[in-house]
């Protein structure tokens, strides 16, 4: 029970390093991704047979995150296909741990953004403004919507996953987070790209 | 591989003499016990099977029969002989008053503290594993006005520490990420030092409940069947395997009742707060 294979990122490599051969760098051929996605097909269905016959709690709840697990590597690979060219085969980054390392939270991946992503155009953001005094009363509160503002633009994360009931790691909505974006996600522009703007702010 | 079959090599090695039963300190500073007692709750395998076969108990307070000076000089022996031993920490650090607001007990007639208990060890164990919240990064112990300057276990270990965060730990987590020591030396972790096997994957991307939130449909207070984003739900800010893993046997977790509170999400519990809150935002 205890060995449940949860990585995702475990999954993207070891079929990147079954896809481009032994230690060869070259994007993945098509053939050999619907293999594996035949493949996955297979050990899909074989879990999903597993599931109706069994009432074992642990077996239940291993197969689901096997098929959770089964999920993900298709979502890989069918990025794989995707037209735009893929990114080069890097081995994954092996980072030391640093003790004095800040332990800041980890934050969801952007894996389909490019490294550093440039700001939208100025056309595309609408032309409303908030003042500081305006923008403090989207709190996310008592039905209000929840606006930030990050580097003179407001954004909407009213139903952002990350942002429950206009909170994040002990921010709160309706405020200027510049400074704390700066801190938390440098040069995460595509963070930001992901969010609905709603204008600009003119404190 | 799977769980039997990990089972089985472990086994096999350790019939063969290739692995040996190794020492384990636990030590429990500033905290609430929670972790070892989660840990006597294991199942597969549970604390039995890990006293038996996997490791030697060499110190637990809150487990072994010795007190006061003949229980610290467990710790002292070891030290002494240069024994190779793991490292099991529960409980935050506590600093205030060079960590005399921690006193785990006395030696040689003076008081050993929590801090100089986690240097003195720290330094010298093979591998260091930060059990709960509090260990990991200060968790409730630490939480505001923090009255008695409690930090996790890395702010003073100049060493990489394996952290299992979580309010408590969950058996398998601590469990497996011994299993895989004493099997490969190193469970793979990751950037924040944490073992990929259980805390690869977001609570949201596989939580029950998801669909409700891809569809907007959420609940307006406990008890409905929703999704629980509007009432504070921290799954999608909390990497963690409970909606596979389970407790209690396998048989339930936090979304199984509430929301999930972040508590194995670095930050808990300050940054996880409100816990629940009825002041919702628009649908």
């Amino acid at each position: 029970m205890i060995f449940q294979q949860s990585n995702r990122s475990n999954i993207r490599w070891r079929t990147l390093r079954l896809l481009s051969g032994q230690g060869e760098r070259r994007v993945p051929n098509q053939e050999k991704i619907l293999q594996q996605i035949q493949c996955i097909r297979s050990e899909t269905s074989y879990l999903i047979r597993l599931l109706y016959l069994t009432n074992d709690y642990c077996l239940k709840s291993l197969t689901l995150n096997q098929l959770w697990n089964k999920l993900d590597s298709l979502w890989f690979l069918l990025s794989l296909l995707e037209p735009e060219p893929s990114p080069s085969v890097e081995p994954p980054p092996q980072i030391p741990l640093v003790p004095s390392a800040p332990l800041v939270p980890s934050e969801p991946q952007v894996p389909s953004a490019p490294l550093v992503p440039s700001a939208p155009p100025a056309s595309a953001i609408p032309s409303v403004t908030f003042s500081t005094a305006q923008l403090a009363q989207y709190t996310g509160r008592e039905g209000a919507p929840a606006y930030v503002a990050v580097n003179g633009i407001v954004y909407d994360v009213t139903n952002v996953a990350a942002w429950s009931t206009g909170t994040h790691f002990a921010l709160t909505a309706g405020k200027d987070l510049s400074q704390a974006f700066s801190v938390c996600h440098p040069a995460q522009q595509g963070i930001l790209n992901q969010l609905k703007m709603v204008g600009r702010f003119v404190p | 591989m799977n769980s039997e079959s990990r089972i089985n090599l472990a086994l096999a090695k350790l019939a063969r003499g290739e692995i040996k039963k190794r020492n384990l300190v636990w030590l429990e500073l500033n905290g609430c016990s929670g972790n070892i007692i989660s840990l006597l709750d294991g199942t597969n395998p549970d604390f039995q099977y890990a006293l038996g076969s996997m490791v030697t108990f060499v110190y637990n307070n809150s487990l072994m029969t010795a007190e006061g000076e003949q229980a610290i000089s467990r710790i002292m022996h070891l030290l002494e002989q240069g024994t190779d031993f793991i490292l099991a920490v529960e409980g935050a650090v506590s600093l205030k008053s060079n960590g005399l607001y921690n006193v785990i007990g006395r030696w040689r007639g003076e008081p050993l503290t929590g801090l100089q208990a986690a240097k003195m060890l720290g330094e010298k164990a093979t591998q260091v594993l930060a059990v709960g919240a509090c260990a990991t990064d200060g968790g409730p112990s630490a939480a505001r006005p923090n009255l008695s300057q409690c930090v996790g276990l890395q702010s003073i270990l100049e060493r990489p520490v394996i952290k299992l965060p979580g309010c408590p730990c969950h058996p398998d987590w601590f469990l497996g990420a011994l299993a895989e020591i004493l099997l490969n030396g190193q469970p793979e972790l990751d950037q924040l030092g944490r073992p990929r096997l259980f805390y690869g994957a977001l609570i949201h991307d596989r939580c029950p409940r998801r669909s409700f939130f891809d569809r907007g449909i959420f609940s307006k207070q406990l008890g409905e069947p929703f999704c629980l984003f509007k009432l504070g739900c921290r799954g999608p800010v909390t990497r963690v395997d409970c909606p596979t893993r389970k407790w209690n046997g396998y048989v339930n977790w936090p979304i199984g009742a509430s929301t999930c509170i972040g508590c194995s999400q670095f930050g808990f519990p300050d940054k996880m707060a409100p816990f629940v809150t009825y002041e919702t935002t628009r649908e």
